[in-house]
């Protein structure tokens, strides 16, 4: 399985990326956020420049767990 | 490319959230929405003529249909060439990528109320487009199932439901 998969996915691209960053503790535009049920911020990787492929990864595996 | 084990792969340019995955995508994935239509931002005089407004960071609500498929969905709702497409369903568009998004984590056949400003009239209308299928290009890109804050709430509650966290694609970009 695809590690995204583990997740339901929503893209929100700008302005609305921008609103979300302001309404859920500055979340990094571009960069992926990771929210519970609730919709809860509870972390979040920045994808800007050139990003550590492994910490993406290693983050998102975290996350589904 | 990089590639890591574990079949993620990420793209050069993150610009619009290239994050490939497993770079072997299914044979036959399933078909993809259609819009039938195109759109671009409008321009200074188009957003007097036709009031477009309610800005969000520097947007105003509202892309302009440049061309319309002949026979194409959007075509067939009567949506025509000089109309602003102000929403589709509950999510207010503010460019091109929103509304792309949006059918891209659409299904065909779905019905979808399109919010518009009509060129001419300068009314403001709800039409009703059926979405039509093509067939989806082989990406191994991250699937995005929702897009759009007015989809946000869909999302959370799919994600209590199935047990799941939600993932949420964050762009800054213009593509």
């Amino acid at each position: 399985m695809k590690a995204s998969e583990a997740f339901v996915r929503i893209i929100l691209r700008r302005p609305h990326a921008y609103a979300f960053a302001a309404a859920h503790d500055a979340a990094p535009i571009p960069g992926l956020s990771f929210l519970t049920a609730d919709g809860k911020r509870v972390g979040g990787v920045p994808l800007g420049g050139e990003p550590d492929a492994k910490v993406v990864l290693e983050e998102m595996r975290k996350q589904a767990k | 490319m990089r590639k890591l084990a574990g079949g993620i792969v990420l793209a050069v340019s993150f610009a619009s959230l290239a994050i490939a995955e497993d770079p072997k995508p299914e044979a036959k994935p399933p078909p993809a929405a259609l819009f039938g239509a195109g759109t671009r931002a409008p321009d200074a005089s188009e957003k007097a003529a036709l009031s477009l407004g309610d800005p969000l960071a520097g947007r105003v609500n509202g892309q302009i249909v440049e061309e319309v498929a002949k026979d194409g969905p959007a075509g067939a709702a009567g949506i025509t060439a000089g109309d602003a497409i102000l929403a589709l369903d509950a999510n207010r568009i503010y460019s091109s990528d929103d509304l792309q998004d949006f059918v891209r984590a659409a299904k065909p056949e779905q019905k979808v109320k399109v919010l518009l400003r009509r060129g001419e009239s300068k009314k403001e209308e709800t039409v009703e487009v059926t979405l039509g299928s093509q067939p989806r290009p082989k990406e191994a890109r991250i699937e995005w199932t929702f897009a759009g804050p007015a989809q946000l709430d869909a999302a959370l509650a799919l994600a209590k439901k199935e047990g799941k966290k939600v993932l949420v694609g964050l762009s800054g970009a213009e593509t």
